[in-house]
Formats: structure tokens, C-alpha cells, sequence
């Protein structure tokens, strides 16, 4: 059990300001070599590049070996009936919206949706054991658990999860949650026709693939920009419980964007906030999902999202 | 095109030092945003608005650069000094660190340095120059409605997290 301390308003303002206000005795000097701009790719690269250099080797060994079989009078069929697998890709990201950033610099400084692998499991079958669990084991990419960690919300913030679908044959997928809301990433794309006389659905209409819908948005499997959804939490279910007990009648955008009231109703929401059952029970959710090949079969899987008591969000992938 | 900013990098490097060390984990990252700032400031120098006060333009390059670094981002919960030396040269800078409180300052550095960016550069701001939330508003070109609001939030987290921390 934690010991609860109390932190008067005075002295969190006086941390803070001390803590901003830094006085140090001496000052960084500004230095044109190029090189000083250069780092050294930490770990993090190194081990994502090599893993994609191993995968890349592994795809052309596979793909040798199923030449060869192919070729193979004597060998197996394998897994002809088999769904071709499907990987989920949860990252965690920040929705600093483009039009937030660094408007007096040009667009390379205002790109968005930093994506910061998450969790990954992968849904090919090969990693299916004999029961047909799936081997949960995260991505050995990540250097280790505190990767999973989404900076989801510290409180209600605006923060999202990003969902990318990628594999082999995949036509469409369906997703659906119990808590919270689905959009597309905004793509560079997107970004790039919106404001001209665009609407959002008339962007995906014009290089969006037809026929296939992730909650009314055309998916192309093809590119890996239109397989991500974006899952946003959603505060309504705890602003209504609030709005209820203290019979107000405040809507989202009061909440968010008057801060009198934010402030206000802060005691209510520090009140419901205090557990990690606490915040999982009002932002968590669980999302199932979908994926349809081309040969008609069909997989399912649940992402699960929990959050803990100060927030933050992991996300566990299991096949349905 | 430095020799042109050397007036500017005098005046406000200081200043820079600063902002930059509240808003990065060790001093290291720091002296990476801080350099990555002036490359930014002279490469760009042409859509300065000497009408608006040059500071103010430094900043937003300053905190956008930080938000959009993907290397400054990656791995922050690593709360992490190369030396005993770095980490003590990094606190000397609070005003009042002391023994007595380092503790708390530690721990308010661990939650600040795990805070969303967006919310963290608000707070940094609003502390750093008593900026108002307009100011910051102007300078991160958002609605002030956003800056209240993520200021907020940010300040709510740190109080809770200080409260339940052992």
C-alpha cells in the first residue's frame, strides 16, 4: 500500500516554478559542425534494422523453400486451408494535430503521428502452438517493457492508439469497440488535400480502394497508411457519471475547452480516478477485430486495453 | 549566415540553455535540442517576423523541434544521466535544490519527464517565463482553450502522482 501524501497547491506551484526556472551557471555553446548534430543509432535502430535484415532473410529463405517444395512431387501441402495471418501493431502516439506545430517552419517540421511500436503479436500461424494459442510473446524489437507503455492520458488528454493491420492477402478488416472511438490516421496525404475544397470522404473517395470499410472508411490493405485506425478513449462514460451526481449538464467540449469548469469538477474526477480498475474501467476498452483474405477466410482478434492508476495504457493481442 | 545570428545566439543562448534543460531528460538531450534549435533558427531566418519578438520565435522552434525529435522522444522513461557529475550539474540549476529536498525534485523529474510532450511543454512554458496561457498560445499556435486545458491536465497529473508515490 502507497502512502498518500498531501501536496498543497503552494508548494506544487513553488516545485514547479523552480523547477522551470533553472539557473544554470553555464550555457550551452552553439557549435555549426555537422557532426555534433549526429548521434550514434542507439539500440533501438540497431536491433529494428537488424530484425528487418533478418525477416527480409528469413521471407527469402521461405520463399526459396516454398519454390522447392512447389516443385516437390513428395512434400506436404501445408496449411492450404489456413488463413494466410495477420500482425496488429498497437502504437502509442500523441495527437499534436499538424496544425499545432510549428507552422512558422515548413511541413518537415510539422509532421505528425510519431508511432512508437507497442506491442506486437504476431498472427501468422506458424506461431500458433498446437492448441492454436497463440505464442504471446511482445515484440523482441522492443528493448523492454516500459515500451508498452502508452502516455495514453494523464488524466483526459487527447492521446490515441494506433492500430496497424498489415499481412498477406488481407481485403478488409472490421473493428468494433466497447469504449471508445475509431478514426483514420491522418496521412501526409490526407494532410496534403485537406483545405482545398476537400472533405475528408471525398479525400478517401479519390485514393481510397472501394469495397472494402473499416466503420464506413474504404480500406486498401496495399497501403500501409489505410490499415491504420486510430482508437481514441473516450471520456463520456465518466463526465456523464459526474454530470449525473452533481446534476450539471455539461457537455465534452465544456469539459475540455472551459477551464472553470475542467477546474471545477476536477475534486469529482480526482474522486473516480484513482485505481487502475478505476481507469480501466472508465477509458479501457476491448476491441475486436476482423481481418478477411482473399481466398474468403476470416480471423479474429482482441486487443485488449487496460490502463493503470496513473493513466497510462498497455495493450495485450490475442487471437479470438 | 551565422556570422548574422551571432548577435541573437549571444543574446539568447542563455535563455535557450535554459528552456532546453527543463525540457529535456539529462543534459546531454539538452545540448542536442539546443544545438538542433539554432540549425533551425539560421536555416530559416528568412520567415522571421521582425515585427514579432524574436524570443517567441526561437521557442516555438525550440518546443516544436523537441515535440517532432523522435530521438528525444523514444525510450523517455528513461530517466537517465551518464555520470553522477551530469545529474548533479543538471539539479544545480533548480534554485533551491538542496539535500533536504532532493528527493522531491527527483521525483518531479521522473513524472515531468514521463509527461505526454504536449503537456509537458505547456507546463515548461507557463514556468519557465510566467508566459500567460495566451502567450503560450501564441506561441504554440493552438487555442489558449487547448493551453488551459493541457496545463491542466498536466498539473493534475503531477499532483496525483506525487501524492501516490511512496
Amino acid at each position: 500500500m502507497k502512502n498518500k501524501k498531501n501536496i498543497s497547491e503552494e508548494r506544487l506551484e513553488e516545485l514547479l516554478k523552480n523547477y522551470c526556472k533553472r539557473e544554470p551557471k553555464y550555457s550551452f555553446k552553439f557549435r555549426t559542425e555537422e557532426k555534433v548534430m549526429k548521434r550514434k543509432p542507439n539500440f533501438r535502430y540497431a536491433a529494428a534494422t537488424l530484425c528487418v535484415a533478418v525477416m527480409l532473410f528469413g521471407g527469402f529463405i521461405a520463399l526459396q523453400y516454398t519454390a522447392f517444395s512447389g516443385t516437390d512431387k513428395n512434400s506436404s501441402v501445408v496449411s492450404d486451408n489456413a488463413a494466410p495471418g495477420f500482425i496488429v501493431t498497437a502504437y502509442a502516439a500523441e495527437s499534436d494535430s499538424g496544425k499545432a506545430d510549428g507552422t512558422k517552419l515548413k511541413s518537415v517540421d510539422t509532421k505528425i503521428n510519431p508511432k512508437f511500436p507497442l506491442v506486437e503479436k504476431t498472427y501468422d500461424n506458424l506461431e500458433f502452438d498446437s492448441q492454436g494459442k497463440s505464442i504471446s510473446e511482445d515484440n523482441p524489437l522492443e528493448e523492454c517493457e516500459e515500451t508498452k507503455i502508452v502516455e495514453n492520458s494523464c488524466l483526459l488528454s487527447f492521446d490515441y492508439i494506433g492500430l496497424e493491420v498489415t499481412g498477406k492477402d488481407i481485403v478488409s478488416y472490421d473493428i468494433r469497440t466497447d469504449n471508445g472511438e475509431f478514426n483514420y490516421v491522418d496521412s501526409e496525404k490526407m494532410e496534403k488535400y485537406k483545405g482545398k475544397g476537400n472533405t475528408d470522404s471525398s479525400i478517401i473517395d479519390k485514393y481510397f480502394q472501394k469495397g472494402s470499410e473499416i466503420n464506413g472508411i474504404p480500406v486498401d490493405a496495399n497501403n500501409p497508411n489505410k490499415s491504420i485506425v486510430n482508437w481514441y478513449p473516450a471520456p463520456y462514460k465518466l463526465f456523464d457519471e459526474i454530470n449525473k451526481t452533481t446534476g450539471s449538464d455539461f457537455n465534452i467540449d465544456d469539459y475540455y475547452n472551459k477551464f472553470d469548469i475542467m477546474s471545477k469538477m476536477s475534486p469529482e474526477i480526482d474522486e473516480r480516478l484513482k485505481t487502475a480498475e478505476d481507469f480501466t474501467n472508465y477509458f479501457g476498452s476491448v476491441i475486436n477485430i476482423t481481418v478477411h483474405y482473399k481466398d474468403g477466410t476470416s480471423e479474429n482478434g482482441i486487443i485488449k486495453i487496460m490502463l493503470d492508476e496513473y493513466g497510462f495504457a498497455t495493450a495485450s493481442i490475442t487471437k479470438a | 549566415m551565422k556570422h548574422d545570428f551571432d548577435e541573437y545566439i549571444q543574446l539568447y543562448s542563455r535563455d535557450l540553455t535554459r528552456l532546453c534543460i527543463s525540457l529535456c531528460r539529462n543534459t546531454t538531450e539538452a545540448e542536442d535540442l539546443f544545438q538542433e534549435t539554432w540549425c533551425k533558427a539560421i536555416k530559416y531566418h528568412s520567415r522571421y517576423n521582425s515585427s514579432l519578438p524574436f524570443e517567441k520565435w526561437l521557442y516555438s522552434i525550440c518546443v516544436n523541434t523537441f515535440k517532432n525529435n523522435h530521438k528525444l522522444f523514444c525510450n523517455r522513461h528513461r530517466v537517465s544521466f551518464s555520470s553522477e557529475e551530469e545529474q548533479t550539474l543538471f539539479f544545480n540549476s533548480i534554485p533551491d535544490f538542496s539535500n533536504e529536498n532532493s528527493d522531491e525534485y527527483f521525483e518531479l523529474h521522473r513524472i515531468i519527464s514521463s509527461l505526454p510532450k504536449k503537456q509537458k511543454v505547456v507546463i515548461v512554458l507557463h514556468y519557465f517565463k510566467d508566459y500567460t496561457t495566451r502567450e503560450i498560445a501564441d506561441i504554440l499556435n493552438i487555442p489558449e482553450g487547448t493551453v488551459k486545458s493541457r496545463l491542466y491536465s498536466a498539473k493534475a497529473c503531477i499532483r496525483r502522482r506525487l501524492e501516490n508515490e511512496e
